[in-house]
């Protein structure tokens, strides 16, 4: 299915595409515990950065991965790197000076650990997005027997965000026709706002009436079984591959606990 | 035995300070067709809420009377155990999306998941609604992408796939340019004609007059017409009411004061279907 604009979905055919929800957020989950809890400071985390390089060009989605976590991780690495490397108060090795300042090895080094982790994490949420269609996420959890609410919860943001855009739209162009000036400088918008705003909540709830009433119409609270439409493919191997995932992220923050 | 049966049905809404609908009591046969007309807050989507028990179940306001849909008191049944004998396409198609569905195809299919209907079942019967609806080349597109006219056609396919016997279309023309306006009242026809019954609220008279078996005038939340559509055309009330200002009522007047009136034959649905008509019936 091709990505319209309102998920950051992208089409594909590769195993990981095809690969079960679930199990794509099994893998988040444990590079998040990972990062922070497994032993041996950053070889965990560049092992698991490794894997999901590794994960990202086999699916194809390698340079748009890669393209929003540096849009994400170089600002960071701007500011991070030189407050570490200048004010952290554990430095003590300096490694160059210019003027009276002093940029020290061990700010360097904790501005990159975080920045190593925040990296893993971020390209690993990023693998779940833009290889699992909203969709399939919505049918697997729907497939576990979870309240259909809980599944609308997810979905309904997602569909709702275009036409909102479009009311947002009608509503500025209505307004200016009218002679409402919502360009300038901060004040001007600001007070621009209330005609913007107003109509577009107003809206909004009457829309959730009808809707709500078109969706009981539609058999939403019915009590029996849900099926689905879709199919979200699933195997014996990747359930016991999901569950191994769990269980290490278990077993790594019991060790944190313990340790 | 009717399908729907209204008896002394009467409904005000808790916050308005009229009465919504007013001592209303029809029956509608199996397979009938029948047009709702009345002008603006005449009551006509109110009545349609009453038929699909979304009054008094969503909307608790002042109830007094019955309806009864296949013989089943609506305040005994659920708004989701009536939808299974009643399809209701509402006026604004926006609002009908599920917001949970990616494409159209997963948009039509919503309720039958939610009866739980097997997926091969599904798959045949949502194919059949976008066939009917014509429709299956936007199968595959996200709603939130389509005009308002295709959307009304995407819901009109979510109303079909539940194949209920009974279709409740609240004014489903609104969005529609002429050419898709005929082709809905040609499905229309078509369902009638396979067993349907179908209630349908519209402003368009010369579609009602020409497609419908029967038509049903409310004014003020009363029930004011109740007859066969070519009589009720050329009724006085119609003007009364406000509805009788339309090009083709006047026509339908001219022609009954000219003795050019025939009930056999309806007016076309345009100036020229109807000229030609006229013709070629002197």
């Amino acid at each position: 299915m091709r990505s319209d604009g309102t998920t950051l979905y992208i089409e594909g055919s590769s195993p990981l595409h095809s690969h079960h929800p679930f199990g794509k957020l099994a893998l988040v989950l444990l590079t998040g515990v990972m990062v922070y809890c497994a032993p041996g400071g950053w070889i965990p985390d560049a092992a698991m950065l490794a894997l999901i390089i590794i994960l990202t060009a086999a699916s194809g989605i390698f340079p748009a991965v890669w393209k929003f976590a540096l849009r994400t991780i170089l600002p960071l690495s701007l500011f991070m790197l030189p407050i570490h490397g200048f004010l952290n108060p554990d430095n003590h090795t300096p490694l160059l000076t210019w003027q009276s300042m002093t940029l020290y090895r061990e700010g360097l080094l904790f501005a990159g650990m975080i920045l190593l982790q925040l990296t893993t994490i971020i390209t690993a949420s990023l693998i779940f997005v833009f290889t699992t269609h909203p969709a399939d996420l919505l049918s697997a959890l729907k497939n576990t027997g979870c309240p259909p609410s809980l599944a609308y919860l997810f979905g309904s943001p997602l569909l709702m965000l275009p036409a909102m855009r479009t009311r947002i739209n009608t509503i500025q162009s209505a307004q200016r026709s009218r002679g409402l000036d919502s360009d300038g400088n901060i004040l001007k918008r600001i007070r621009a706002l209330g005609p913007l705003v107003a109509p577009l909540v107003l809206g909004a709830f009457s829309e959730i009436e009808q809707r709500a009433i078109a969706l009981e119409l539609r058999g939403f609270r019915s009590q029996c079984k849900q099926t689905s439409l879709r199919e979200v493919p699933d195997s014996k191997t990747q359930q016991i591959l999901r569950w191994l995932m769990v269980l290490t992220a278990l077993l790594l923050l019991l060790y944190k606990v313990v340790c | 035995m009717p399908v729907i049966d209204i008896t002394n049905l009467t409904f005000a809404y808790p916050t308005a300070d009229k009465i919504a609908l007013d001592n209303i009591s029809l029956q509608i046969r199996r397979g009938e067709f029948v047009g709702i007309i009345g002008p603006n807050n005449a009551g006509k989507s109110s009545l349609f809420f009453a038929l699909t028990s979304v009054i008094p179940h969503l909307f608790q306001g002042q109830m007094a009377g019955h309806v009864r849909i296949l013989d089943k008191e609506t305040t005994e049944t659920s708004v989701s155990e009536t939808a299974s004998s009643i399809a209701f396409v509402m006026q604004n198609p926006e609002s009908q999306l599920s917001g949970v569905c990616f494409t159209v195809r997963e948009e039509v299919a919503f309720i039958l998941e939610n009866q739980g209907v097997a997926r091969d079942e599904m798959l045949r019967r949502v194919e059949n609604a976008l066939s009917i609806t014509g429709i299956t080349d936007l199968a595959d597109r996200s709603p939130s992408h389509l005009s308002g006219g295709q959307l009304q056609k995407v819901v009109l396919a979510s109303a079909l796939v539940c194949d209920a016997p009974i279709l409740v279309l609240d004014e489903p023309t609104t969005f529609l340019d002429p050419m898709g306006i005929r082709q809905l009242y040609d499905i229309l026809r078509q369902l009638k004609d396979a067993g349907k019954t179908i209630v349908l609220a519209d402003q368009r008279l010369e579609y009602i007059a020409q497609y419908t078996d029967r038509i049903i005038a409310l004014h003020q939340g009363k029930k004011v017409l109740d007859g066969p559509s070519k009589e009720m055309l050329i009724s006085p009330v119609l003007q009364e009411i406000g509805l009788g200002w339309t090009r083709f009522t006047q026509v339908a007047d001219l022609a009954k004061s000219n003795g050019l009136w025939s009930e056999e034959t309806a007016l076309g649905t345009t100036l020229t279907d109807t000229v030609s008509g006229l013709k070629r019936r002197h």
